[in-house]
């Protein structure tokens, strides 16, 4: 009888013994390919830069970041480019590799906003990951002018307009001013004025809004204005929470592109 | 006549006090010179089964009243004796003997436990003796951390359990940390704690209910005493028809810690218990009680800008009347009143406030093979909880809901061998929003649909025992239950948080159905076995989503799905002797089920094994000890991390942040807790009342058990650093009775 009236509770307890399995960390794929579009016609060095990573175990020592040996490609229409981890140095006169996890375009993508573009990676070990996007449009500043003197008042009730031309694919524009300065002397120059996220179709911006730079030097300043494509801006945090892991099948990452344009102007006090 | 040939004949009757002719609940009935006895239960009725046929003399005992004798004589046909009781004035106020016979033999509600203040006096204290401590040491009952006295049932959360002070609703009765809870020993008569499977005059939650009953003082006294936490004293007296006690509790170190440093002790609580009663006629009684409790903590402005407190109310009265021989009825009228507070500099202020104004009303039928109950209460509801965080989430919860119900059961024991109860009860809820949801981004007032609730189909509870031979039982329990409130309870907070809302807008009311089985065993000297595995099946379980969407909260404050809690309650105790305690393990699984994930509950603990004991070594002194084996409690924990990369375009470089991998929700687990508390205490008995030093030791080796983990990112690799519950902590407390 008690046989009969222990047995089920015996093998509750076991059942129970057995627990929950604690999970194991298993590294997945993390790769980032920004593509960076400017208003420069031809770039003689590798301009592209795809980060090929993976992720670690919060309790590992990573000693060496970034992995090597992958085939990192971006297809574009009929065209197919190749980003590698190594380059041919003609001074030495022998291959040398970039630093781990770097991939470098080889040859130089010429990318514009109407061509649907598809990244594949495939690692070592064969795990793939692949993503799609259109890139921005080249980004032009129109107002001001390279190298314009523009005077800045905190009253000011017409404000100075920034302009450029409208990016397709783009989700975000971002406008930042800093004093055209070397950068280790970035430090000695903050606040920079920034508008870091201007979200829609639009093409200007005033360049008090949201300004934070409490006073101005007389001094030439860089103002660039970067479009940002939906997947960056949604990678990047500016849609909120929760979509860190970006837009790549199989892994962490993101493939999406920024196009960029500055001009220098002096600020006059 | 087989039944009586197996069993022997019965020894039966009805016991009632011989001025007012209530029924008699706890007196000891027994035949001398001989083992068999039961005690009366609530109705007054008395069964002594399997008695052999002879002449024997039976007595009538219960402290306060004069024992009584009567001779008989029993042959092969059951034998009915009913006696009157006079009272009888003695020094020991408010003690009630513990019905242990008669709980086995005539009550069928499964998984309850019934406490009197003379087991909660001689249970291990942590700074004071406490009622939750106690309940938390019990089958089928687990905590969280250190810091809260928040009961767990059965795989259910603390929201889910109906707290009672003489039959009105109690929201969050603990203090701050979770040392106490609001209840004072001495102004508790006895406690009834039903773990599942509970009768139809409870309804409106889904896991348990724990129902207080205030105690009466029977003469005049009171007591004094103190702990390193509190101050406690207590008044009681009776003056003809009146009895009254006043019990009130503070801390004292905001008082003392000024005049000493210069420093401001941020935080002190109080309670305060008071209880008047009034026999105005020999069949009609009067009780009022008045119950209030506040926590204070306020870091000020030069500190953390903190200040966080809760408190309740409570103000009621209950009719009691004896209408015929076997006809009696209560009615409660009361309000009960909650509200908690929280604020972080201009940054942050949440407050719920919830008044609660109920009448109830209970007709009883006692027969001696019957009880046959009905009642009805209807309960009219203010809820107002306000967020302000802007600009991330600003919005009020403004309601009146107003809650009906309507009950019967009925227990039947047509033989010594079974015991039958089916109740059902019929519930209306009926939440009025009028424009009081504002909108957290346009700051707009909108209105939530006017809700008429009927609970679909009735609430059945069923529960039945039967009885295998006269110390061992089956028993098993079916029922379902509705619930129209919910507390906002984060997932995997170790500290309490203390905000209710009535389920409102899309979500349906939740709702349980419990399937218990039981084994019990009984034996000679009381102490009991009993093992009982359960399955609760949820539907409509609200859970806090966590990442509230601020634009529309009425939508997406609450995650509702499904859910199971299964497992098995084992409990041994012995409640008599120089030796006292209990052993319990608890088996339990809780898992929450929606359409988009499912996962175990921040509360899922596997295993909960607690050993409670209480020596008495006489010449006053007794020692006890509690040790608490659990296994580790689920969280969401970091896994992993990337580096996240991204084109700084001031600098023109790039640069990366790490980013945490974590874990699918609540898949990691915390080391397993264990602690275990001694104490000791010496009784000097004087002519002019008695006095007690107590001295206890909590976590006696300083175990660390770990409340939390956090990562610092700065080092490399992470390092994981824990916050520990609370460490090994000394105690001393003085109290002196007159």
């Amino acid at each position: 009888m008690k046989r009969i009236l222990f047995s089920p509770l015996v093998f509750l307890l076991t059942l129970g013994c057995s627990g929950v399995q604690e999970p194991e960390f298993e590294p997945e794929t993390n790769v980032l390919a920004l593509m960076r579009i400017d208003n420069r016609p031809e770039h003689i060095y590798p301009w592209q830069l795809i980060y090929v990573d993976q992720s670690y175990d919060i309790q590992d020592t990573v000693n060496v970041l970034g992995v090597r040996g992958a085939r990192v490609e971006i297809t574009g229409g009929e065209d197919v480019y190749t980003f590698v981890d190594s380059f041919y140095n003609e001074d030495s006169l022998r291959w040398e590799k970039y630093a781990e996890g770097h991939y470098y375009d080889w040859p130089h993508p010429k990318l514009n906003d109407t061509t649907l573009y598809r990244l594949q990676v495939i690692y070592p070990d064969g795990d793939t990951v692949t993503g799609e996007a259109y890139m921005p449009s080249a980004i032009e500043i129109s107002y001001p002018e390279d190298s314009q003197a523009i005077s800045i008042s905190q009253q000011v009730t017409n404000p100075l307009t920034i302009t450029w031309n409208s990016c397709k694919n783009t989700l975000y524009y971002m406008i930042i001013c800093k004093p055209d300065v070397d950068t280790s002397e970035y430090d000695s120059y903050p606040p920079f004025l920034f508008m870091p996220a201007i979200r829609g179709d639009t093409s200007y911006a005033y360049f008090q809004e949201r300004m934070i730079l409490p006073w101005v030097y007389d001094m030439y300043y860089v103002l660039r204005v970067v479009a940002l494509s939906p997947e960056y801006a949604d990678y990047f945090g500016l849609e909120g929470p929760g979509s860190d892991m970006g837009n790549l099948s199989g892994g962490y990452g993101m493939f999406g592109g920024i196009s960029e344009d500055s001009i220098r102007v002096y600020i006059v006090p | 006549m087989i039944i009586t040939v197996l069993f022997g004949a019965s020894v039966h009757g009805r016991v009632l006090a011989d001025k007012t002719e209530d029924p008699l609940f706890g007196c000891n009935v027994y035949l001398e010179g001989t083992q068999l006895g039961a005690p009366t239960e609530s109705n007054g009725y008395y069964r002594i089964t399997n008695v052999p046929r002879g002449n024997y003399t039976l007595v009538f005992s219960m402290i306060g009243f004069q024992t009584i004798t009567k001779e008989i004589t029993v042959g092969e046909d059951n034998v009915r004796v009913d006696a009157s009781l006079k009272t009888e004035a003695v020094d020991v106020p408010g003690v009630v003997v513990n019905p242990r016979r008669t709980e086995f033999t005539e009550e069928v509600t499964t998984s309850a436990f019934r406490i009197d203040k003379e087991l909660m006096m001689r249970s291990p204290a942590m700074l004071e003796t406490d009622l939750f401590r106690m309940l938390l040491a019990l089958p089928g009952v687990t905590f969280v951390s250190d810091f809260t006295s928040a009961l767990y049932v059965r795989g259910g959360s603390p929201d889910q359990n109906l707290i009672l002070l003489d039959n009105m609703a109690l929201y969050n009765p603990f203090h701050f940390g979770g040392f106490l809870s609001t209840f004072m020993v001495d102004a508790v008569n006895d406690v009834e704690f039903l773990t599942g499977g509970f009768p139809a005059e409870y309804g409106n939650r889904l896991s348990s209910v724990l129902n207080v009953r205030s105690a009466a003082a029977e003469h005049s006294g009171g007591y004094i005493s103190s702990s390193l936490l509190a101050t406690e004293g207590a008044l009681w007296g009776r003056a003809g028809d009146f009895s009254g006690i006043l019990t009130a509790r503070r801390t004292y170190f905001d008082k003392i810690i000024p005049l000493i440093f210069d420093f401001e002790f941020p935080y002190h609580f109080y309670d305060i218990h008071a209880v008047g009663t009034w026999e105005a006629t020999p069949k009609t009684r009067i009780e009022a009680t008045y119950f209030r409790t506040q926590d204070r903590l306020d870091l000020g402005e030069e500190n953390i800008p903190l200040e966080f407190g809760w408190g309740n109310q409570l103000a009621s009265v209950r009719l009691f009347q004896g209408m015929s021989e076997d006809w009696r009825c209560a009615t409660w009228l009361g309000w009960s009143h909650y509200t908690a507070h929280l604020a972080l500099s201009d940054f942050l202020e949440e407050s719920d406030t919830i008044d609660d104004f109920t009448l109830k009303a209970e007709f009883v039928r006692d027969r001696e093979a019957s009880t046959t109950r009905f009642g009805v209460e209807g309960t009219y509801m203010k809820f107002i909880y306000k967020t302000d965080a802007e600009p991330f989430a600003t919005y009020d919860i403004d309601g009146r809901p107003e809650y009906g119900a309507a009950y019967a059961s009925w227990k039947w024991k047509p033989n010594p061998l079974f015991l039958l109860q089916v109740g059902v009860r019929f519930s209306l809820y009926n939440a009025v929003y009028p424009d009081t949801l504002r909108d957290s981004l346009t700051g707009d007032m909108t209105g939530i649909d006017t809700l008429a609730l009927l609970a679909p189909e009735p609430e059945l509870r069923v529960s039945a025992k039967y009885f295998v031979t006269p110390d061992d039982a089956f028993n098993c329990a079916v029922g379902n239950f509705y619930q129209n409130l919910a507390m906002i309870l984060p997932e995997g907070g170790r500290i309490p948080t203390n905000f209710w809302i009535p389920v409102f807008g899309r979500y349906d009311p939740q709702q349980a159905i419990h399937f218990i089985l039981g084994y019990e065993h009984l034996f000679a000297d009381g102490s009991r076995i009993r093992v009982e595995p359960y399955y609760k099946h949820y539907f409509n379980l609200l859970a806090f989503n966590e990442e509230v969407d601020i634009s529309d909260v009425d939508e997406n404050i609450f995650s509702q799905g499904r859910g199971r809690a299964w497992g098995v309650d084992f409990g041994l105790d012995k409640l008599t002797g120089k030796l006292t305690g209990w052993i319990s393990y608890t088996l339990a699984f809780s898992r929450f089920i929606s359409d988009t994930a499912e996962f175990y509950t921040s509360f899922d603990r596997r295993h909960s094994f607690n050993v409670v004991s209480s020596y008495d070594l006489g010449k006053g002194w007794f020692v006890n000890a509690k040790f608490t084996f659990a296994s580790g409690m689920p969280y969401a924990g970091t896994l992993g991390r990337y580096r996240m990369w991204y084109w700084d375009p001031i600098r023109q470089e790039w640069r990366y942040q790490w980013m945490t991998i974590e874990a699918d929700r609540n898949e990691l687990r915390f080391p397993p807790y264990h602690r275990l508390d001694i104490g000791a205490s010496k009784k000097w008995v004087f002519k002019w009342g008695e006095m007690t030093v107590r001295a206890d030791v909590v976590n006696v080796y300083n175990h660390k058990n770990v409340l939390l983990y956090y990562y610092d990112m700065s080092n490399e690799p992470p390092v994981q650093n824990k916050v520990s519950m609370i460490p090994i902590f000394p105690s001393l407390g003085i109290e002196v009775r007159f």
